[in-house]
């Protein structure tokens, strides 16, 4: 039998990636997402070397390389969207419903901001400058979803939020 | 005195939307064969080729290690093999690394890549993402490409009209480089009315899912010239990572490949970029980046990219001739492919979107979200 | 207080998973096409003469293209077992298999020296079965094993469910 490379041979499986994980939020990660949980406080650290108040919070400062353990300092949770995009794409990784406005909000006494989704108003009525506040998730998660969204602090003129609180 | 080091040889397979006849093993082989055939060149330590560097991503090709499925297919079984898999032309870095170390003297350097293996590319860039803050929310490269967009677009006074000139441009050049296969050219107007991803960015705007392998032989200057009698000199290379959590860049700044492409042009001694480069193949994942890196790259004044399309800048500094990524390539060959259109470029083997005469060309790769990491090398030819 | 600061840790349990579409290429379509036949193909390498199954595209060591199909087994003898007590998850689901499990390394009818075909043993046979050594001149035969086939075949690995032993039960 001669070897005839011939797509007559080739065909396609249907298949996965899948892999389990158990993910460790760090000492730091843990004090900030629990602050989230139970007290709805939204913490950061301050960096002494370069007087950065950067969330989320880490271990590290990677421009100073200085440590940040119990450097903290509460921050939001009102903050102002400094940049948005509104993804108008579902896929299994984007939370719905789409579309799905992310924005970049630096909340009052940060000066990183964090990325988070908006609700509680008409996608297309995002605007940079706008002032949101922090809506709590009603039930206890393990990730920056303790803050379910950020919602206009003004009353918006559409009110439909990206996922009912709790849901 | 540092040893030179010469790019001999380059090869591709065509880029495809979905090569589903092909394992990636089979799109290397091709590949390699080619390369093979082009220099008469054989593995071993003694003359031959003495390393082997791969350039593949372990998510896209679903295999921890994927270079490990493929030593065979490289030549490297037994040999000396590494593997990059941050973005293709960091694999040019290694190889330029072991030559001028003097540990080697010719050096694989092969890359792959399907596209089109998982369900979405969008799921695999999420995983970029760190599971505690930014992957609850969703975030993936497009929509941290949009975010990028959204700011750069204001400052530089590029809209949608910009970009859409941006894209035909590239789908026209691309019906000249036969390694394109399969992509429609488009209209302006087709372009406008593509549907929005993630606000400013539309689906025409994003480089399309694609397939395929590239290679290149390197080697000491020596060795190079009893090669080819084209060897094309890596002059200078220089990268930057930025941080990690998008919020903590600017990310209208151009920050890290202004540091990249510092470095780059320090090494190859440029002192003036503005015109120094003859060709220029930058990664133009979506149609913004093509400006915005050309600011970067500071080849176009900061905050002027939309005045330089109108200008006709694209055409006037031979930015991506070979239509760039936006004409098809995968995510991490980017940077690769760019570097050895550039090579053809400077070898006067690139066909009809050929340079006449061109001298020195400028390659860049680009990876992470939102441009967090940058790689630039110039290339010279004697 | 006194001792060492106590704080709650979190960590965050979750599966990755993209779907994927995969390729067999020429070389290994023709081989899993095969299995549906309930054959099992090999591939000899020009140069050395290796067979290779499953088949790869070049012979590794030789640096060729691999150019001759044969057909081997499928039946063979035993020449390594993984008695495995701890399962990796299965990347292809994310889940884990049962554990013990034996993964068999058979040498097919008309396949020599390392030219093992790796496959799953039927866990029954576990502790029934005995490995092919050779060392020099020194031979011992290991357990003929024979495939067990899926009813319904569709051009996988595991149109072969497993390995069984092949052999009369020894004497009492
Ligand atoms: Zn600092
Ligand atoms: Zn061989």
């Amino acid at each position: 039998m001669e070897l005839t490379p011939d797509l007559r041979d080739c065909f396609t499986v249907p298949g996965k990636l899948a892999l389990p994980y158990t993910y460790f939020a760090g000492r730091i990660g843990s004090r900030f997402l629990l602050a989230l949980q139970e007290e709805h406080r939204i913490l950061g650290v301050r960096c002494a070397g370069c007087a950065t108040v950067l969330v989320p919070p880490r271990a590290t400062c990677d421009r100073c390389q200085a440590d940040l353990a119990d450097t903290w300092v509460e921050v939001g949770p009102a903050g102002r969207v400094e940049n948005f995009t509104v993804v108008r794409y579902a896929d299994r990784h984007v939370p719905e419903p789409v579309p799905l406005v992310l924005a970049l909000i630096r909340l009052d006494g940060a000066d990183t901001p964090l990325v988070h989704r908006l609700g509680g108003m008409d996608p297309e009525a995002v605007r940079v400058g706008l002032r949101v506040t922090a809506v709590f998730a009603a039930e206890p998660r393990d990730t920056l979803l303790c803050i379910d969204h950020f919602r206009p602090l003004a009353p918006q003129p559409s009110a439909a939020g990206p996922r009912p609180q709790g849901g | 005195m540092a040893r030179r080091v010469g790019i001999c040889a380059v090869a591709q397979t065509t880029w495809e939307r979905d090569k589903w006849s092909q394992r990636f093993q089979g799109m290397a082989l091709e590949v390699l064969e080619d390369l093979l055939a082009r220099t008469g060149l054989t593995f071993s330590e003694d003359g031959g080729i003495g390393m082997s560097i791969s350039v593949s991503d372990d998510i896209f090709d679903a295999r921890t290690i994927s270079d490990n499925a493929m030593t065979d297919v490289l030549g490297a079984h037994m040999g000396c093999e590494e593997k990059v898999a941050q973005e293709g032309l960091q694999a040019l870095y290694y190889g330029l690394a072991a030559i001028r170390s003097g540990h080697v003297d010719v050096v694989l350097v092969l890359g792959h890549c399907k596209e089109s293996q998982p369900a979405s590319r969008n799921q695999v860039t999420h995983m970029a993402f760190d599971p505690f803050y930014t992957r609850p929310v969703g975030l993936d490269f497009t929509a941290a490409a949009g975010l990028q967009a959204q700011a750069y677009a204001a400052r530089a006074g590029v809209g949608d009209r910009h970009l859409a000139q941006v894209v035909v441009r590239a789908r026209q050049l691309a019906t000249r480089n036969l390694k394109i296969t399969g992509l429609p050219v488009v209209t302006a107007a087709e372009v406008l009315a593509s549907p929005l991803l993630a606000d400013p960015l539309r689906e025409l705007h994003a480089y399309p899912v694609s397939d395929g392998a590239v290679g290149l032989i390197l080697a000491a200057e020596e060795r190079a010239r009893e090669i080819t009698d084209r060897p094309v000199w890596i002059a200078g290379v220089g990268n930057c990572m930025d941080s990690f959590f998008l919020g903590d860049r600017d990310l209208a700044s151009n920050f890290p490949l202004r540091q990249a492409a510092a470095r780059a042009y320090r090494r190859a001694g440029i002192d003036h970029p503005q015109n120094a480069f003859d060709v220029v193949e930058l990664s133009d994942q979506y149609a913004y980046q093509q400006p915005m890196w050309m600011e970067g790259l500071g080849l176009v004044p900061a905050g002027g990219g939309g005045a330089w399309i109108d200008a006709g800048g694209p055409e006037a500094a031979r930015v991506n001739l070979s239509g760039g990524m936006l004409a098809g390539n995968p995510l991490i060959l980017g940077g690769l492919v760019r570097a050895a259109e550039a090579a053809l470029q400077l070898r006067g083997e690139a066909g009809d979107h050929q340079v006449p005469g061109a001298r020195r060309a400028l390659a860049h790769g680009v990876m992470g979200p939102a441009g967090q990491f940058h790689t630039v090398a110039v290339l010279e030819r004697d | 207080m006194g001792g060492p600061m106590r704080q709650r840790l979190i960590t965050l349990r979750q599966t990755i998973a993209v779907g994927q579409r995969f390729a067999t290429g020429p070389v290994m379509g023709r081989f899993l096409m095969a299995l549906r036949e309930k054959t099992i193909l090999a591939i000899r390498c020009p140069s050395c003469g290796r067979l290779q199954s499953p088949p790869r595209e070049i012979c590794a060591p030789c640096r060729v293209r691999n150019t001759e199909w044969v057909e081997v087994g499928p039946g063979g003898e035993m020449r390594m077992l993984e008695y495995v007590y701890y399962a990796s998850p299965d990347p292809l689901s994310g889940e884990t298999r049962e554990t013990p499990y034996g993964a068999v390394g058979i040498l097919l009818d008309g396949c020599r020296d390392e030219e093992v075909f790796w496959h799953l043993l039927n866990p029954a046979d576990l502790d029934r079965v005995r490995m092919g050594i050779v060392i020099g001149d020194r031979v011992t035969r290991g357990s003929r094993l024979r495939p067990v086939w899926a009813d319904a075949r569709t051009g996988s690995i595991s149109d072969i469910r497993y390995f069984e032993l092949d052999e009369p039960p020894a004497p009492a």
